[in-house]
């Protein structure tokens, strides 16, 4: 009992000595706290911005095209049937924009033309390089408009608002250009229409010649699609565009490391800041322990109490700093992406064992020195 | 005074002062080995981005380009090339350092054991003598880093070729076999010495030295287009004005939009070189590298100011830390007739001058740092850029002012007596 009451009042004192110490030197402990939380915050930004990197960037990436292509073998066609069904076979997640390709020879009123059928409802994210002069065509049914290459346009002396007429014999089918394409490749010869237009005019109904697809690439996607199509559809050619797939691997490898090696350089750096700033707070405080010390406190007493305080404040820096350093990931994730960093959930524990691991390296040195403080040699003040 | 105040206190305090320094350098080690990061960032990032290819295509003025699909099927009239001995005008343009390569195409079609397959002729790894350089070497080794090649690439000057997976799979031709190709009026054998994968048309196609491919389809000296990789940065409103109307330019405009190596200039001055051909970015990998390449740098930026942010706070509540830690040296100057204004200069002296030494030997380890990680990285050092030092500087200095002007104030209003009695 005796025992138990002793332990009881210890414990109440040790409460009583780091309440009054935190609440006494409240201003120190308030920047202490600052600055703990800054660093959890910036490693938890960091580390989230770091394992969200490579979706977004892929994502970026796909301002490249297609990195897709799938068109029919040797003798055989592609049809619309096939062309849906394939379409319907990659999971919504991967498909970043496809569309079919028709080429085909077209008179006008004024000379022939190659004619170009696509899907406009996705065309300006299959290929968002394209330059365009005027205004991309965004619904996939709309065959009153077309883009036209610009330098066919250029040819045709036509502009943004003119239109142009598609003749056989008494058929008639007047077309408004609504966007000048500049692209630096053969597209800028072609007259660009809506697929069904093409298939009709050219009287390939149903049918393809080939198509473009642009797939998320972070994680290996467009390989396991090429072989799992490979061996649904063997008489077709599927193949992925190495150009642009290749090209991505190494870009985004070269990306990750960068990043990867940034975070973790500022992690370093930061977790060294948080321990300077903890090392002089402790370190400071030389005068009070060598008074504890020469009313009787153990070296067991000074340790705990120093580590007591620091767990405390480094627990609701931490927490603090988690809310904080999720916030600072979506402003940085909407600056640079524009849309909001996933958090993984690796994240909370690197934020929280890297700053108690900080906190504790940090308490170490000091604590040592504190114990060994002679109380009289400070106390007069040497 | 000052200065022996100043003096003694950096002696009675060594360890106190080491670890200001010690954060200060900390923070402007990652500043500027992040700066140094950020702003050599395009250039390397601009490189790796070649990967993608060529970003510029030279064709022979008023050429219509069918579609891969059709080519061969509808026969065109009259087919207009571009004069291989202007190839090595290339690099004679202003811009001529940051041509990566370039490689000449022929396209056309060669039997083989009377079939007709596509043939494809260019430079693998020729060289070309051009102004400067007179053992310049070029070709797609340089230019379509995506190219697979199984086995050997073959000598330009040699009769070897590669052939397409696709074709190799279908004929089961192997690397190390001879094949005859027959042209109009010549034959000619090649050995086949790698397979290609490229994902392209050119998997159904034989690619061969650019001279044989002349030769076997009567096209001595002519080339039919140059794709050209060039290092470029990325476009803005000034080279989109240009490409929309160059003539909208004043002349300051048109000399900065010149002198800058924005794809449509370097694309200009190309058009000029050659006599008789169209130069256009290939904006599949022009508009998209610019945009890509951006994103990682203002990434960079933003990472770099929240580390500064970081980096501020940790220096600011050290700062705090150390000077209230010595109110009752304040409060015995204050008592012997300081002003405030002396306080205030002591404090500001003092944190000015761990600023400027923890930011001089920051500089030095963000220096090494971005070394190293431009090795790790790129394997190559990222070019120290010199606006970076005094940037830093700058920083840590007036981090390290601004971290003392919260508690210098706050102490400079306390009163010498309660502080020398202990009671604040």
């Amino acid at each position: 009992m005796a025992e138990n009451k002793l332990t009881g009042s210890a414990i109440n004192m040790l409460s009583l000595i780091i309440i009054r110490s935190l609440k006494v030197r409240f201003q120190q402990v308030l920047v202490v706290f600052a600055a703990l939380m800054v660093g959890a915050a910036i490693i938890t930004a960091m580390a989230g911005v770091y394992f969200d990197i490579n979706t977004k960037m892929s994502q970026e990436l796909r301002t490249f095209g297609a990195n897709f292509y799938i068109g029919p073998g040797q003798g055989t066609s592609l049809s619309n049937q096939t062309y849906d069904n394939i379409v319907s076979k990659i999971p919504d997640s991967t498909l970043v924009a496809t569309s079919p390709y028709l080429y085909g020879v077209a008179r006008t009123e004024l000379q022939k033309v190659i004619l170009l059928g696509v899907d406009f409802s996705h065309l300006n994210k299959l290929v968002p390089y394209w330059q365009v002069k005027g205004k991309w065509i965004n619904v996939g049914f709309d065959e009153r408009h077309a883009m036209i290459g610009a330098t066919l346009a250029s040819q045709l002396e036509l502009k943004v608002g003119d239109t142009i007429t598609l003749t056989n014999n008494a058929v008639k089918h007047k077309l408004i250009i609504r966007g000048i394409v500049e692209s630096g490749e053969a597209i800028d010869n072609y007259l660009i229409v809506n697929i069904s237009l093409a298939q009709s005019w050219l009287k390939k109904p149903n049918e393809v010649n080939y198509a473009l697809f642009s797939l998320e690439n972070n994680d290996e996607q467009v390989s396991h699609l090429a072989q799992s199509l490979y061996r649904q559809y063997p008489k077709l050619e599927v193949r992925p565009i190495r150009k642009v797939s290749a090209s991505e691997g190494k870009v985004l490898e070269k990306i990750k490391g960068l990043m990867g090696l940034v975070t973790v350089v500022i992690l370093i750096l930061s977790t060294l800041c948080v321990n300077t700033t903890l090392t002089a707070m402790i370190a400071e405080r030389r005068r009070e322990f060598a008074l504890q010390k020469a009313l009787g406190a153990s070296h067991r007493d000074i340790t705990l109490q120093i580590i007591l305080e620091t767990t405390i404040i480094c627990t609701v820096a931490i927490f603090f700093g988690l809310i904080l350093g999720y916030v600072l990931a979506q402003i940085l994730g909407h600056a640079v992406f524009d849309t909001a960093i996933d958090l993984r959930i690796q994240v909370l524990p690197i934020t929280i064992i890297l700053s108690l691991v900080a906190a504790f390296i940090a308490a170490i040195v000091p604590t040592r020195r504190a114990i060994h403080i002679e109380p009289a040699k400070v106390l007069k003040g040497e | 005074m000052l200065w022996l105040i100043i003096r003694q206190s950096w002696k009675q305090n060594k360890r106190q002062k080491l670890l200001a320094v010690t954060t200060v350098f900390l923070a402007a080690g990652l500043i500027s080995a992040l700066l140094t990061i950020s702003i050599g960032i395009g250039d390397k990032m601009s490189r790796e981005m070649k990967t993608y290819g060529a970003n510029i295509v030279i064709q022979p003025a008023g050429q219509i380009v069918l579609p891969e699909m059709l080519s061969g099927k509808i026969p065109i009239d009259e087919q207009d090339f571009i004069d291989e001995k202007e190839l090595p005008k290339i690099k004679d343009i202003f811009w001529r350092n940051n041509i990566i390569g370039f490689a000449p195409f022929i396209r056309g079609n060669i039997q083989v054991q009377s079939q007709s397959i596509p043939f494809v002729g260019t430079f693998f790894n020729k060289q070309i003598p051009v102004p400067d350089e007179s053992d310049y070497r070029t070709g797609n080794k340089y230019i379509s880093s995506f190219w697979k090649v199984t086995g050997k690439w073959p000598n330009d000057e040699k009769k070897q070729v590669l052939i397409g997976q696709r074709l190799a799979s279908k004929k089961d031709w192997k690397i190390g076999q001879k094949i005859t190709l027959e042209g109009k009026s010549r034959k000619q054998t090649v050995l086949i010495t790698g397979i290609l994968t490229d994902g392209s048309n050119d998997d159904n196609a034989i690619i061969a030295p650019l001279a044989i491919t002349q030769l076997l389809l009567n096209m001595e000296g002519k080339v039919q287009s140059i794709k050209v990789s060039a290092l470029t940065v990325p476009e803005n409103a000034l080279s989109k004005k240009a490409g929309e109307d160059l003539a909208s330019l004043d002349s300051s405009e048109y000399d900065r939009w010149f002198c800058t190596a924005y794809v449509s200039s370097i694309s200009h001055q190309l058009e000029n070189a050659f006599s008789n051909a169209t130069v256009k970015p290939i904006w599949q990998v022009a508009a998209s590298e610019g945009l890509v390449i951006e994103k990682i740098q203002s990434l960079l930026f933003v990472v770099t100011f929240a580390a500064l942010i970081a980096a501020a706070m940790g220096i600011a509540s050290l700062m705090t830390n150390t000077i209230i830690e010595r109110s009752k040296e304040i409060g015995l100057m204050k008592s012997l007739g300081a002003h405030n204004w002396q306080i205030y200069l002591l404090f500001y002296a003092e944190s000015t001058i761990s600023g400027l030494v923890g930011g001089a030997l920051g500089c030095v380890a963000g220096w090494l740092l971005a070394k190293v990680m431009g090795y790790v990285l790129f394997g190559s050092a990222l070019n120290f850029a010199w606006i970076v030092i005094p940037c830093v500087l700058f920083i840590s200095i007036e981090i390290a002012l601004i971290g003392t002007w919260f508690p210098a104030h706050r102490i400079a209003r306390l009163y010498p007596i309660e502080v020398l009695y202990g009671r604040k």
